[in-house]
């Protein structure tokens, strides 16, 4: 019985609340290009869960310890053996349908879904869980795409599985691809809405995550080479219990921001590293190597004075409130501390304007209401 | 001169005219995703237009030869998958003979080497019967589309995150992919795209 329901809510997760297409982001291309009638569509859904199929239970079967370069190398040869047979069959039975699919067919040996869930699933899990997976994802995955091409096929050629229907306005450009996206968002958003009616304990959201986005691309390529990549969540080797851990290690800033447990921020090892070295700061109950460094790095008395008498400095007090004159100088590069201290800064200033809109907000529907009881009073 | 006029008409035709990313949605997928992580664009960037410019410019030079350019779309396709294959697994070894490979280095270089924009470049140059010159320009141009299409589109995000009137179920993936469409939809206007129905 638990495993029927753990099966269920596997099914549920893959299909519903992590949509490759519409909440992953993923298998774009082909949708985008080729759903453009039901038909198409139809065949496209077809493909791709034949491929998937096929790869996830070989990956799950052959590939757990194949290094993960010839892993990614074999997908693709998967995906050409899966499609160009039936690039050739299509060519000799159905032309026309070559003619639709035109470029984007032996492009489907490149299918992001697949090495996605490969990675993701296949190579992790038994082959009975890398099917499953492999059918849920692909149902989903092929019943967006039909959605699509007939939404496409009805609005912008009029017809429906090639027979006409009568619709006052055609939507020609939805055939072109950007008409697929388009659909594909609204249709995001429907699935989005019922998600937060019928599961409002779930999220998609954390299907694509966006906590980067607000950092500024800066860096030497260097720098940029050793950053983690991690863009389809494969794996990780970040903490996702950010915020708690600030909770644990620098008390005092979370609570000078009101930090919660559900602020997405993450930590990735080096950062531990710079709030740990930011705890030996503050467990320096002497001070005397933090008078020693701030002597080496010429200081002023008076400001060593100041930093003497806070001989526990926090992680907001080291790092934050230090003006830039007195920050380490002598490596002259971006250290961890300070991406560390930029990211804090970055989640204040998002707290402060949060209740700041919360507070404007609050105001003008107290305006609001005391405008409503003067209309009131002056209809009276 | 003309093979330096040819590379940049290539380039700039692929990049602005015909962004292939929102014109003929090749690596939206990866363009999408990668907009959330705009500090991992510029090695990305350089892997993709890496693949992408060899990748043309060795299908180009084997479409020279009287035999190859006399098969079909099918063996030319198998053709294109063969050459993408063999210099992934060249570049591979070469980053694993240099010795101080990472795991997010092999993960960029998969991502790099197979997806739809780089193994769509020898296609489009097949189909447009591109000279070698051609070919180099439109696989460095496929690398800049990338890069611009994943800036406009990182930009996008941000401003759709920090957005506070956004519905909340248009939050999130819903709103980026309309956003997408609205840029693939200028681009379309700008290359003169129309649907044939």
């Amino acid at each position: 019985m638990n495993n029927k329901k753990r099966v269920l809510a596997h099914i549920r997760n893959s299909a519903i609340i992590r949509n490759p297409l519409l909440f992953e982001a993923v298998g774009l291309c082909p949708v985008v290009a080729i759903a453009t009638s039901l038909k198409s569509a139809a065949l496209l859904a077809l493909l791709t869960a034949l491929e998937m199929i096929i790869c996830e239970v070989f990956a799950s079967l052959f590939l757990k310890n194949v290094r993960r370069y010839i892993r990614v190398a074999l997908y693709f040869l998967l995906g050409i053996a899966v499609i160009f047979p039936i690039m050739a069959i299509t060519k000799r039975f159905i032309p026309s349908l070559t003619v639709d699919f035109g470029v984007y067919l032996p492009l489907m040996a490149v299918n992001s879904l697949i090495a996605l869930h490969c990675e993701r699933i296949a190579v992790k899990r038994k082959v009975k869980n890398s099917f499953i997976d492999a059918v849920s994802a692909s149902f989903s995955y092929g019943l967006t795409a039909i959605a699509t091409g007939f939404l496409r096929e009805l609005f912008g050629n009029g017809t429906i599985g090639g027979h006409e229907i009568n619709i006052p306005v055609k939507f020609s450009a939805l055939l072109l691809p950007f008409g697929g996206l388009l659909i594909l968002g609204f249709l995001a958003a429907v699935l989005k809405a019922f998600i937060a009616k019928a599961y409002p304990d779930m999220s998609p959201d954390y299907s694509f995550d966006t906590s980067e986005v607000r950092r500024s691309l800066r860096g030497s390529l260097r720098e940029l080479m050793n950053d983690d990549f991690n863009p389809y969540g494969e794996e990780s080797d970040i903490i996702p219990e950010g915020a708690v851990y600030i909770k644990k290690h620098a008390p005092k800033h979370a609570k000078k921001i009101r930090m919660t447990n559900e602020d997405t921020i993450k930590i990735t090892d080096d950062m531990v590293k710079a709030i740990k070295e930011a705890d030996e700061n503050q467990n320096d109950t002497d001070g005397k190597k933090s008078r020693k460094k701030l002597k080496h790095k010429k200081i002023n008395r008076k400001k060593e004075k100041s930093v003497q008498k806070n001989l526990t400095p926090t992680v907001d007090e080291t790092v934050l409130s230090m003006p830039d004159s007195e920050m380490p100088q002598d490596s002259g590069e971006r250290t961890y501390l300070d991406d560390f201290s930029d990211m804090l800064s970055e989640l204040e200033d998002y707290k402060n304007r949060v209740s700041a809109d919360a507070d404007g907000s609050a105001d003008k529907d107290a305006d609001r209401a005391s405008e409503g009881t003067d209309v009131g009073g002056e209809e009276e | 001169m003309s093979w330096f006029l040819q590379l940049v008409s290539a380039s700039f035709y692929v990049m602005l005219i015909q962004n292939l990313i929102f014109s003929g949605g090749y690596g939206i997928s990866e363009a999408v995703r990668m907009s959330a992580k705009p500090r991992q664009l510029l090695p990305l960037a350089l892997f993709i237009a890496y693949f992408s410019t060899t990748v043309s410019v060795a299908c180009a030079l084997l479409d020279l030869i009287p035999f190859v350019n006399a098969l079909g779309e099918l063996a030319h396709a198998g053709i294109f998958s063969a050459v993408l294959l063999l210099i992934y697994l060249i570049t591979m070894t070469a980053v694993l003979i240099y010795g101080k490979i990472k795991p997010r280095t092999i993960r960029r270089i998969g991502i790099a080497a197979f997806n739809t924009l780089v193994l769509a470049v020898p296609f489009i140059n097949y189909r447009s019967a591109f000279t070698v010159y051609e070919a180099v320009g439109s696989g460095l141009g496929a690398g800049a589309a990338f890069v611009i299409a994943v800036l406009l589109i990182s930009e996008g995000l941000k401003r759709l995150d920090m957005n506070r009137s956004v519905p909340a179920c248009f939050k999130g993936t819903p709103s980026l992919l309309i956003y997408t469409a609205i840029l693939s939809m200028a681009f379309a206007g700008l290359a003169g795209q129309t649907a044939t129905m």
